[in-house]
């Protein structure tokens, strides 16, 4: 009778925390072993996506990335390492060694050949201006879904906008998924001439999320570039899991004075109230928006809603763009949109929305 | 005529409801079963009828009702044919309503079951059409979901009943009691969810001053992280009055006004809410006499909610309300249902539902019987985002 009633209580446990074992899932993104070679990416910044003999290729989550490499005598000699969703400018570094790209890859497809001896080896990937406080442009989007398959149309937009350094996502990629959507989702970012860094939605869900975690990164992240910090966080099934809060929370502390965008999926409250369109329970999204107040947020970008509102949460100032394609809401005046959000990190920049945020501008496709 | 006779059901059922005595004590038994009609079958020997055997009606006990299930006169149905009823109400009665009824000869109850729940899958079809086909556009959520949810309210009761008639549930006879002249409620509350596991003791209190009725309401964290409180002023359109004695309809129609303020330490949280809503209870006997015994409740409404963040931050929102409720009469004593309802901003918050996360409010199922004299005993279990479990010990003032 006992052992029945913990066994229940363990199930009302497991029920109240449905992505718990993806936040773990999520931990283990970012670190590969084989025999003799072992990998880790600083903050799991990046999907591993081989290492053997002397290859390494990564799908980067972040224009910075620092990595170490541990090699056994027979790992030692020249390694191809191969950087997948890179900025166009990267650069890599090892012990105060620039190494140049290899020539022939895409613009977003940075190849290095680095000879690596046995031991310990730290290397950072950054482009040069990586450290510089100074004003720049990244597009926003998401929800493609259905879209996939014309959404190098939204990309050839975004190519087209002058200066923009990176596109930051709010999931809904897919529509279900699928392994050959992911394929698809791969080969019309070709199209794109900047990286994409994106968490996932609640479409990504459908199948197993590993396909996504092992291919593209994990869904919970933050990096900071130019003094600008980027939070994401997987809402896909509309909360946030205590295990992502509790990072949430260490990344909030650490860019409590940057300038600081936070992206997530779902709005934790529909502005629409009578939608519910957003987290499952409204206490739990307003228990977020209080912690992005007291985080000192200074722009939140959501997805899962198809149309473009522009509004407030908590004071900061939030946009739902779900403009990448899939099926749209009606009578709303707007259909496939982007966003290009202008940050000012500098001190004394003009920032008009405030805390670093120059300004966010509406980018129609069609 | 045929294609018109779902509209004349809800029609009934919705004229009886209007037409339920607001004392029924002082009333007549309702006559309100339809004429036999051309094409349908006459009454079988089984029909529901007042018995003529049953003791005269003490002075505090309502009238016999009309549509009381008297015993068969005919052999029951055999266990073997109740199991195959049952697995036919499930499938394919949970597309076919009414299909463990016809199994057990109740084909009248069948039949109206089967339109009760197209009438239910067509309002949900409607309204969810409205809302999926306009891609959640701000223009068709009200009234499109809470036409869908209403909806929803007769497709899935229409089930549960349906399963209901094929066990010979209706065996248990049960009849409503009006509301208590005034009531008050300790109460204990289990809350788990992915942030929180709490105890909460609370206390409640009614008073109905004619067709007013007032409450008030605390539920505090036994740890003190969090408190909650409340007020409601209900005005009663239709319905008994509130005696708290056995009463012929427990039909009513009433208008409910509420406030609420809840704090959260650790969340850094006040919510302030305000709330109107219309609740309709509709006995199912004005559906069909077979189903004497059980309520269906529809409810809908909306409110503004004001949220305090750490810093001083604020917003304003807006909740929508809609719920739904399939019960029954525990005999005299008390009354279960099991619920749907459709609001994220109370401690159970929506159902984690897959694909469906953020749009699917919470189910629960709640019960509440007199144990000794005035005493009774309340409980229910919400299960949305979180688990939420309530036992309450209640005094109600009233006849007995």
């Amino acid at each position: 009778m006992r052992a029945a009633a913990l066994a229940a209580l363990a199930a009302c446990a497991a029920c109240v925390r449905p992505s718990d074992q993806r936040a773990l899932d999520d931990l283990g993104v970012g670190s590969a072993r084989s025999s003799d070679a072992d990998v880790q990416v600083a903050g799991g910044l990046a999907a591993v996506r081989a290492l053997a003999d002397h290859q390494l290729e990564l799908w980067s989550q972040a224009p910075v990335l620092d990595l170490r490499i541990s090699l056994l005598d027979t790992a030692a000699g020249d390694w191809t390492i191969t950087i997948r969703n890179a900025t166009t400018d990267a650069v890599l570094s090892a012990a105060g060694t620039a190494y140049a790209r290899e020539p022939g890859e895409r613009p977003t497809v940075a190849r290095f050949r680095v000879p690596l001896s046995a031991g310990d080896h730290e290397l950072h990937l950054a482009p040069p201006d990586a450290d510089r406080l100074e004003s720049f442009k990244v597009a926003a989007m998401a929800d493609i879904q259905t879209a996939l398959p014309v959404v190098h149309e939204v990309f050839a937009k975004i190519n087209e906008v002058p200066d923009l350094r990176f596109v930051i996502g709010m999931g809904d990629l897919t529509e279900r998924g699928y392994l050959d959507e992911y394929d698809l989702y791969e080969r019309q970012l070709e199209t794109l001439s900047i990286p994409f860094y994106t968490t996932i939605g609640n479409h990504e869900l459908w199948s197993d999320p590993m396909r996504f975690l092992g291919r593209f990164g994990r869904a919970n992240f933050q990096f900071q570039f130019k003094g600008v910090a980027f939070t994401f966080v997987d809402s896909g099934d509309a909360g946030l899991d205590p295990l992502v809060e509790e990072w949430l929370d260490g990344w909030l502390a650490d860019a409590r004075d940057l300038p600081h965008v936070f992206l997530t999926h779902m709005p934790p409250v529909d502005p629409f109230g009578l939608r519910y369109g957003s987290f499952r329970s409204t206490r739990d999204g307003r228990r977020l928006i209080s912690r992005l107040v007291d985080g000192n947020v200074d722009l939140t970008l959501y997805g899962h809603i198809h149309t473009l509102v522009e509004y407030e949460n908590g004071g900061i100032p939030a946009y739902i763009s779900g403009g990448g394609g899939a099926a749209p809401m009606r009578f709303d005046g707007i259909d496939r949109h982007f966003l290009v959000v202008e940050l000012a990190p500098a001190a004394g920049a003009p920032a008009p929305l405030g805390g670093g945020i120059a300004g966010v501008t509406v980018h129609r496709v069609d | 005529m045929r294609r018109w006779h779902a509209l004349e059901i809800v029609a009934t059922a919705a004229l009886a409801t209007l037409a339920a005595p607001r004392d029924a004590r002082a009333e007549p038994p309702p006559t309100d079963e339809p004429a036999p009609r051309a094409d349908e079958p006459a009454p079988r020997a089984d029909e529901p009828a007042p018995r003529a055997d049953e003791p005269a009606p003490r002075a505090d006990e309502p009238a016999p009702r009309a549509d009381e299930i008297a015993p068969r006169s005919r052999p029951a149905p055999s266990t073997l044919r109740r199991v195959v009823a049952v697995g036919a109400a499930i499938v394919p009665g949970v597309l076919v309503r009414g299909a463990g009824s016809y199994v057990v000869g109740e084909r009248r109850t069948a039949k109206r079951l089967l339109e009760l729940g197209a009438i239910g899958l067509a309002a949900g079809a409607i309204g969810g059409a409205a809302v999926g086909g306009s891609g959640g556009s701000p223009y068709f959520i009200w009234p499109a979901v809470p036409v869908a949810v209403l909806g929803g309210g007769l497709l899935v009761p229409s089930w549960f009943a349906d399963i209901w008639v094929a066990a010979g549930a209706e065996r248990v006879r049960g009849g409503p009691r009006a509301a208590p002249p005034w009531s008050i409620e300790l109460s204990t509350t289990g809350l788990r969810d992915p942030y929180r596991a709490r105890v909460l003791p609370g206390a409640a209190a009614t008073v109905e001053l004619g067709r007013l009725g007032l409450g008030a309401s605390a539920l505090l964290d036994a740890g003190g992280a969090s408190r909650t409180g409340g007020v409601e002023a209900r005005w009663r359109i239709l319905g008994a009055p509130a005696t708290g004695g056995p009463t012929e309809d427990g039909s009513r129609l009433y208008a409910r006004a509420a406030a609420r303020y809840h704090h959260d330490d650790p969340d850094d949280l006040a919510l302030a809410t305000a709330e109107l809503e219309v609740v309709l209870r509709g006995e199912l006997r004005h559906v069909d006499p077979r189903l004497a015994g059980l309520f269906l409740e529809l409810a809908t409404g909306a409110g503004v909610e004001r949220a305090g963040y750490a810093r001083g931050a604020h917003d304003l929102g807006a909740i929508l309300l809609a719920r739904f409720a399939w019960g029954a009469y525990l005999g005299r004593r008390g009354e279960a249902a099991l619920f749907y309802d459709h609001r994220r901003d109370d401690l159970a918050g929506g159902l984690y539902a897959w694909r469906a996360s953020g749009f699917v409010g919470s189910v629960g199922a709640r019960a509440q019987a007199a144990i000794a004299g005035p005493w009774a005993v309340r409980g229910e279990l919400q299960v949305g985002n979180a688990w939420v479990g309530t036992l309450a010990l209640c005094y109600q003032g009233g006849t007995r």
